[in-house]
């Protein structure tokens, strides 16, 4: 029996390999950086936590969110893992600086971009041996690098201070034109590509069109009525939105729900989180702050009230549902409000006349935090207005290129598979009634996708006392 | 669903007078902690000082200016200022009510409240899964320091056991202190053995309690349980407090006051400090704000007979005092900060304010 097979039944109990994982760990045991494509719920942690017990050397891990970090850690701990750490603001200054000080303790390291950019933390990593790069969510480099988190764009840079480790790119979705924007911003030797299909048959695909917002939100409560008692999880771009519509469908439905974003506490957080995991919540409106790291395999459901931000987004964010293989739905709820919603969202991120004056004038504080942050990087690297007004464009371009895609998928007229694997560089021709909508809307089949889980009851209102008493 | 008050009108209703117009900025400046001596000027002559940094404690909950215009409750003066109508005073009337929570904001004041709830939190789950021998469970997410200090404080524990039991007591005599509401809202928050808790929120929903009711149930709840762990040092929840102790004043206003207070000079101080002028009058204006008026050398600076002339000539009504509209003859003897001490000490005077934390 191979090593790699050892490890995986003994040290991590589980029978065989998912598809893409035995072939990611053969290359990097040939000392090859690889590029992984594989679907969402495939298992990508397990490939690096596999190779740091051949290698026994430190890997760094690249994650793109706090939320994903901690999660990623906690699981890892909660697997019995302590040699595993994440670097970031959740940890006061003497934490951090314990860290910094004995990062040879730890086999698994978990940075995000920005972290690195700090020459002192860089210079703490340089002088480990580190024995795997790895760069989590590799399409973040070509989706937010350019206008959102320039840090991305810095990790060539990184690489090579760091003494061009070995480096693994993990992702779930990327186009042919992404594949090369990642091996044009790393500037990675040879890199090797495994693609594993990321087509995900078991979810069906459809879109229903609404006149207005009151039509799109009635349908959404009565089809959550009859989707009881299953796992669901329901996208919006807005925070607000995400609570209206969570205590409407507390009223308005015997389906547990709450909202999750970026404005709740921590605690909050953990408890949303853990109660959607016991199936005592069934639906989370969430944005797109819950979803990555997420592993519930019966997630029945995922409807985006308002549109994704472009169709590998939305590859990602549907495959968060029927992770056990079982059918389960992704719905787009659309009303052409949505479609001005996102240009003007997408617009936010445009630069300004004013922006480019501030740029060239050197007077980043008269434009908004975030941009000052992202001129900020630009500036430093001494990129000219001329430069950074041609890098902008063409970004704009791209985006409005993928919009445009996003809006046919949702206009279109045969299979919305074909559609939406197309934008991932892989070609479908195998349509049939389980596939989607092909176009057409029609009723949705609410017992496809009910739950084989117990439902989630409402637990008693207990008094106080009797809550301590449970408790020890 | 429009006409109902959320909790970010019931707090914006907290917030106003029906006769005194109080600037919005301020309120979100004051809400999110900030020390500029202006923010906390008007947090004293508002009387709103309880309130300061309660952002941070509250994270989503933020005050909206929409929603109760809309409803016509609170309406804006030519200077962008907002008063509560009548129907608004009534409507806060309705929400003051509920529970007798007051008392909360001294504690809030001298204490780190979100801390301490966070450490409270994750030493009841680890407590509870011990209780329950359970090894393998995901800890609560809170603060980096706060899950180091509970680690500590679980590794220097001689029998687990008896404080896991120890701590059930505890808890049950602090909760039955406190009102049924707020032992209900603190203690439904609790994780343990196969506990998730529920978000203030879900208690909100489950009760049908409206959310304001909820997020002030939990804050004075909170309080109380610090209050009593700081009061008696053998309680279980007592050590969580370990270094949450506010400071009345800013230590760097402190370091200037009491400068002054040995050497008599603002010249000496801001030498020894090596500030601005500006910056030392700002330090002495913030710590008259703050501490108790018979703490603070207001004499030294302003007299009695200056202050009765600057109210000859510009009224009773410090809210309008304006320090341009002084004639060139005060404003020649009295600078400006000068003149804003004159209003802390008139306002202290008039308001009896509360000074939390303090004596």
């Amino acid at each position: 029996m191979a090593v790699i097979d050892q490890l995986l039944q003994q040290k991590f109990h589980y029978k065989a390999f998912r598809p893409g994982q035995r072939a990611t760990l053969t290359m990097l045991q040939r000392g090859q950086n690889v590029l992984a494509i594989l679907p969402t719920g495939a298992g990508k942690t397990l490939i690096y936590q596999i190779y740091g017990e051949l290698i026994h050397r430190p890997i760094l891990i690249i994650s793109p969110l706090l939320a994903l970090m901690n999660d990623q850690v906690e699981r890892m701990r909660y697997s019995g893992e302590r040699r595993v750490v994440a670097l970031n603001s959740t940890l006061d200054w003497s934490e951090r600086q314990d860290v910094l000080t004995h990062l040879n303790r730890y086999r698994y390291l978990f940075v995000s971009p920005e972290m690195l950019a700090n020459p002192q933390i860089l210079k703490k990593f340089q002088k480990l041996l580190i024995g795997l790069f790895v760069i989590d969510e590799a399409h973040c480099i070509s989706q937010w690098a350019i206008d959102f988190r320039p840090d991305y764009l810095n990790l060539a840079h990184v690489l090579k201070k760091l003494g061009q480790p070995q480096t693994l790119l993990l992702t779930a979705t990327a186009s042919q034109q992404v594949r090369a924007d990642l091996q044009h911003k790393l500037r990675l030797p040879s890199l090797q590509t495994v693609v594993e299909s990321i087509n995900r048959p078991n979810i069906y695909l459809a879109v229903h069109h609404f006149n207005n917002e009151a039509a799109k939100q009635n349908y959404l409560l009565q089809l959550l009525q009859k989707l009881t008692p299953s796992s669901g999880i329901i996208y919006f771009s807005s925070k607000k939105m995400a609570n209206v519509m969570a205590t409407a469908i507390n009223r308005a439905t015997n389906l547990a729900t709450a909202a999750y974003h970026a404005d709740l506490s921590n605690p909050d957080r953990y408890k949303i989180q853990q109660q959607f995991m016991n199936n005592q919540l069934q639906v989370i409106c969430a944005t797109t702050a819950f979803g990555m790291g997420i592993n519930k395999p019966d997630v029945r459901f995922v409807i985006h009230y308002h549109l994704p931000q472009d169709l590998p987004s939305y590859q990602q964010e549907i495959g968060r549902g029927g992770r056990d293989g079982l059918p389960s739905l992704a719905l787009l709820l659309y009303t052409d409000q949505d479609a001005n919603l996102a240009r003007q969202l997408n617009s936010l991120d445009q630069l300004t006349s004013v922006d480019l004056k501030a740029y060239q004038t050197k007077q980043l504080t008269q434009v908004a935090p975030q941009k000052q942050q992202l001129l900020r990087f630009y500036h430093h690297h001494r990129v000219t207005m001329e430069k950074l007004r041609i890098i902008f464009a063409q970004r704009a371009q791209q985006k409005q290129q993928a919009f445009q895609a996003l809006l046919e998928y949702i206009n279109q007229t045969g299979c919305r598979r074909k559609k939406l694997l197309a934008s991932c560089s892989e070609s479908f021709d195998q349509h049939d009634d389980d596939c989607c909508d092909n176009g057409i809307e029609t009723e949705i089949n609410a017992d496809l996708y009910s739950s084989t889980s117990q439902p989630a009851t409402n637990k008693p209102i207990m008094d106080w006392r009797e809550i301590i008493t449970k408790l020890f | 669903m429009s006409n109902e008050i959320t909790a970010s009108d019931a707090l914006l209703l907290e917030l106003l007078s029906d006769h005194q117009p109080r600037r919005p900025r301020l309120l979100v400046n004051l809400l999110a902690g900030k020390k500029t001596v202006a923010t906390r000027y008007w947090g004293l002559r508002y009387g709103l000082l309880g309130f300061a940094g309660l952002q941070r404690y509250w994270g989503s909950l933020k005050l909206d200016f929409s929603g109760t215009q809309g409803q016509g409750l609170v309406t804006t003066t030519s200077k962008n200022e907002l008063k509560l109508t009548k129907q608004g005073i009534a409507q806060q009337r309705r929400l003051q009510f509920l529970e007798p929570w007051q008392g909360w904001q001294a504690s809030f004041q001298s204490l780190d409240l979100l801390h301490f709830k966070q450490r409270l939190l994750l030493l009841i789950q680890v407590m509870s899964e011990r209780a329950h021998g359970n090894r393998q469970y995901h800890p609560l997410l809170v603060a980096g320091s706060d899950r180091q200090f509970i680690k500590t404080y679980y590794t220097r524990l001689v029998s687990p056991l008896e404080t896991a039991q120890q701590l059930k007591e505890d808890l049950q005599k602090m909760l039955g202190s406190l009102t049924t509401t707020a032992a209900t809202v603190v203690a439904e928050q609790l994780v343990g053995f196969e506990n998730n808790g529920a978000t203030l929120t879900q208690i909100a929903f489950n009760h049908q309690w409206t959310d304001w009711e909820v997020i002030q149930a939990d804050l004075f709840g909170i309080a109380q349980l610090a209050q009593q762990a700081l009061q008696d040092t053998s309680l279980t929840l007592s050590p969580l407090l370990q270094g949450l102790q506010k400071p009345i004043i800013d230590p760097s206003v402190a370091t200037t006051l009491q400068l002054y207070q040995r050497f008599h000079s603002l010249k000496a101080v801001q030498n020894k400090r090596q500030m601005r002028p500006s910056t030392i009058t700002e330090h002495l204006l913030l710590a008259a704000i703050d501490l108790p008026l018979a703490k603070f050398p207001y004499h030294d600076f302003v007299s009695d007979l200056q202050i009765r002339e600057i109210q000859k000539e510009l009224g009773q009504q410090l809210d309008h005092w304006r320090y341009e509209a002084l004639s060139d003859r005060f404003r020649s003897t009295c600078d400006f900060w000068q003149f804003r001490l004159g209003a802390i000490k008139l306002t202290k005077e008039g308001q009896k304010v509360q000074n939390y934390g303090s004596d």
